[in-house]
C-alpha cells in the first residue's frame, strides 16, 4: 500500500497542471452544495435559537410569516399594527411580561426599534460602551451598525425619509446615539433601538415646536378657541430633540391608541401561555398569538423543500461531471497503457496497477474534498455579513 | 541453472510460435540469445522472465519452477531473483532518476531492500557516469543515460540471474565498454546467470555461448501442433 500511495502521489505531483484541473473540477462541483448545505444549517440553527428564546409573539391577524420576520428579524414586511394599550392591559395581569416593538422606520437602512428597557435584558444585550436610552432622541446601535456606519457615541443618525415624494408625511429626526451594544452575533447588531415614545414622535405621533404662548411663538398664532390655540404652517417643529427643547416634545391622542408592531410575551407559567393563546387565537379575532418556533419551524419546512431542488439540481451536476471525469480516466488509462506495462514488466501484479490508479483518483478526490470543505467554511466564516442578514 | 523442456509459446491470433524441447543454461554461464528480427528472442526472454508464460511446458529457475507459481508468486520471484534490461528501458517518467531506481526495492515492500538498493545507487552511479543525474526525470535524460539507469536498476538487488535486451544499443564506445566490463564484473563476483540478446559483435566475445533463436521459432496454426 506504501508503495501504491508513494507511485500516485508522485503522478500527481509531475502532472501538476492535469492533476489541477481535475482538483478544481471537483472543488467547483464541491462547494456549491455544501456551501448551501453549511449556510442552510447556520441559518436553520440561527433562527430557531432566536425563535426558542422567543416564547410568545402577539400581532394582529394577518400572516404569521410576516409577523415573526417583522419582529424577530426586523425585515421589512406587511404586518397590520396593534395598540400600545394591550401592553398595559397584559402587564397588569401581572402573570406575563409583556415588551412592546414598533419596527418601522430605518436610519441609514439599519432597522430602527422603539421597545423598552426589558427588551435589552430579554435578550441578554450588553453594553459595550455608554448607556441605553434614557432620553427622548437618544438611540444605542448594534456592534455591526457601529462596525458598517463608523458611528460612535456622541454622533447623530438622521432617520430616512420613507417616501422622497410625500412632502407632507414624516419629516427625518436626527437621534443621538448614547450607546453601543457589544456583539450579540444576532440580528441585534445590526438594529437601532430607542424608547418606544422616540419611535412615535418620528412616526409623526408627538413633536416639538415654539411654544404658541411665548414671544417666538405668538407671531405663528392662526386663530384661538377657548385655551385651544391652532398655529399656521410657518410655525417652527424640532427634528432634533435636545435638552432645551426636549420639554416641548408632546403627544396628541391617547397612548394607548398608538400603533406597535407586536409584542414579546413572556408568560410566568404554562398555564399562562395557553391562557394568552386561547384568548387572542380566536376566529375572526384582531389579533394572533404565535410560538415563534413552531412558525420558523414552518418556515424552515418551505425553506428546504426549496433546498431539495438545489440538492436534485446537485445530482445531475454530479451525475453529468462523473460521466465527463469517467470519460477523461477512461482516456488516460488508454493513454497510460505503456506504463501499465512497464509496472507488470517490473514486477505489479494487475491488481497493483489497478489499485494504483484508483489511489490516484481516490487522492484527487480526497484534496478535492478537503479543498471544499476549506473553501466552503472560509466562506461561511468570512462572510457573517450573510447569515446576519439571513437572521 | 536454468531449464526450459517442452515449451510451446504463441500469441494470440498470430502464426509466431516458438517450440523448444530442451535447453538449459548454467549458474554463471554467460549466453547470448541472437537471431534476425522477429526470431524470437524478445519473446523468450520473457519467458524465462516469468513476463510471459507459455501454453505448453515448463520453465524452471534453480528450483523454482514458474508454471507452478500462482501471479503473486512469480511477481515476488521476479523482483528478488530476476534482473532485467528491456530494450525501451521501462523507465517511469514521473518519478525521478533515484525513484526509479529504488522502484522494485519499493514493490518488493521491504524496507531492508530499499535500504540495501539506496546504499548501492551511487557507487554504481558513479561507475556508470549518472551521479549528477539521480534527481532529474526520464524526459530529461539522452537515450544512453536512460539506458544506463536500466541497467543500475537491474544490478541494485544483486539478482542471481540477468536477463538483459540489447545493453549497449544507445551507448557510445565508452559507454559500451564500460557496461561490458560492469556485466563481466558482476557475473563474477556473484556467480550470476547472464542472457542477453544483442547485435553487438563486441559482446559476444566477453560471452560463453551463443544460441541462434531462429531453431525454436515455427508457424503456429490453430489445431495443430507448433
Amino acid at each position: 500500500m506504501k508503495s501504491i500511495l508513494f507511485l500516485a502521489w508522485q503522478y500527481i505531483c509531475y502532472h501538476k497542471l492535469k492533476s489541477s484541473i481535475m482538483i478544481a473540477s471537483m472543488v467547483i462541483l464541491f462547494i456549491f452544495p455544501l456551501v448551501v448545505s453549511l449556510l442552510l444549517d447556520e441559518y436553520d440553527q440561527r433562527m430557531l435559537e432566536r425563535s426558542r428564546q422567543t416564547p410568545l409573539l402577539l400581532g394582529s391577524r394577518g400572516n404569521p410569516y410576516d409577523l415573526l420576520l417583522k419582529s424577530l428579524y426586523f425585515r421589512k414586511g406587511n404586518s397590520p399594527n396593534i395598540p400600545y394599550g394591550l401592553t398595559h392591559k397584559i402587564l397588569s395581569e401581572k402573570k406575563t411580561l409583556a415588551i412592546p416593538l414598533h419596527i418601522k422606520f430605518t436610519a441609514k437602512e439599519a432597522p430602527l426599534v422603539g421597545t423598552t428597557l426589558d427588551y435589552f435584558e430579554f435578550r441578554n444585550l450588553k453594553m459595550e460602551a455608554g448607556n441605553l436610552p434614557s432620553f427622548l432622541g437618544e438611540v444605542v446601535i448594534g456592534h455591526g451598525v457601529s462596525q458598517d456606519l463608523n458611528i460612535k457615541i456622541g454622533s447623530t443618525l438622521l432617520t430616512d425619509q420613507r417616501n422622497l415624494y410625500d412632502l407632507a408625511g414624516q419629516v427625518p429626526v436626527e437621534l443621538k446615539v448614547v450607546g453601543i451594544l457589544s456583539p450579540a452575533h444576532s440580528i441585534d447588531d445590526q438594529a437601532v433601538f430607542m424608547d418606544i415614545k422616540t419611535a412615535w414622535i418620528i412616526e409623526g405621533l408627538g413633536h416639538g415646536h415654539d411654544d404658541l404662548r411665548s414671544d417666538k411663538g405668538k407671531p405663528f398664532v392662526q386663530s384661538q378657541e377657548g385655551q385651544h390655540l391652532k398655529a399656521n404652517v410657518g410655525l417652527n417643529e424640532y427634528v432634533k430633540i435636545t435638552p432645551e427643547n426636549m420639554e416641548s416634545f408632546h403627544f396628541h391622542g391617547n397612548q394607548n391608541d398608538f400603533p406597535i408592531t407586536s409584542l414579546i410575551l413572556l408568560p410566568q407559567s404554562d398555564m399562562e401561555r395557553v391562557i394568552l393563546k386561547t384568548r387572542y387565537n380566536v376566529d375572526g379575532g384582531t389579533y394572533q398569538v404565535l410560538n415563534p418556533l413552531e412558525t420558523t419551524e414552518d418556515l424552515l419546512g418551505i425553506v428546504f423543500r426549496i433546498k431539495k431542488l438545489f440538492d436534485l439540481h446537485f445530482i445531475i451536476v454530479a451525475t453529468s461531471t462523473a460521466s465527463l471525469m469517467l470519460l477523461v480516466v477512461l482516456l488516460s488509462l488508454r493513454l497510460r497503457a505503456r506504463e501499465r506495462e512497464t509496472l507488470h514488466k517490473l514486477g505489479c501484479t494487475q491488481s497493483t496497477v489497478f489499485w494504483l490508479f484508483t489511489t490516484e483518483l481516490l487522492l484527487l478526490l480526497g484534496v478535492s474534498i478537503i479543498f471544499s470543505v476549506i473553501l466552503a467554511l472560509s466562506f461561511v466564516a468570512f462572510t457573517p455579513d450573510l447569515l446576519q442578514n439571513l437572521g | 541453472m536454468i531449464t526450459i523442456s517442452n515449451l510451446k509459446f504463441h500469441y494470440p491470433n498470430a502464426d509466431f510460435a516458438l517450440q523448444i524441447d530442451k535447453l538449459k543454461i548454467e549458474s554463471g554461464e554467460k549466453v547470448a540469445l541472437v537471431g534476425p528480427s522477429g526470431s524470437g528472442k524478445t519473446t523468450l526472454l520473457h519467458l524465462i522472465a516469468g513476463i510471459l508464460l507459455p501454453q505448453e511446458g515448463e520453465i524452471q529457475i534453480g528450483e523454482t519452477s514458474f508454471h507452478r507459481m500462482s501471479d503473486a508468486d512469480l511477481r515476488e520471484f521476479r523482483l528478488n531473483h530476476l534482473g532485467l534490461i528491456f530494450q525501451e528501458f521501462e523507465l517511469i517518467e514521473y518519478l525521478n532518476v533515484q525513484q526509479n531506481l529504488l522502484l522494485p526495492a519499493k514493490l518488493q515492500r521491504s524496507d531492508k531492500a530499499e535500504e540495501e538498493a539506496q546504499f548501492r545507487i551511487l557507487p554504481l552511479a558513479k561507475k556508470l557516469g549518472i551521479e549528477d543525474k539521480l534527481k532529474a526525470h526520464p524526459k530529461s535524460l539522452s537515450t544512453g543515460e536512460k539506458q544506463r539507469v536500466a541497467i543500475i536498476r537491474a544490478l541494485l538487488s544483486q539478482p542471481k540471474t540477468l536477463l538483459v535486451d540489447e545493453p549497449t544499443s544507445s551507448l557510445d564506445e565508452a559507454h559500451a565498454e564500460l557496461v561490458i566490463q560492469l556485466f563481466d564484473d558482476y557475473c563474477e563476483t556473484q556467480n550470476a546467470t547472464l542472457i542477453l540478446l544483442t547485435h553487438d559483435t563486441r559482446l559476444l566475445q566477453h560471452l560463453d555461448r551463443v544460441i541462434d533463436v531462429q531453431q525454436f521459432r515455427t508457424a503456429y496454426a490453430e489445431g495443430a501442433n507448433p
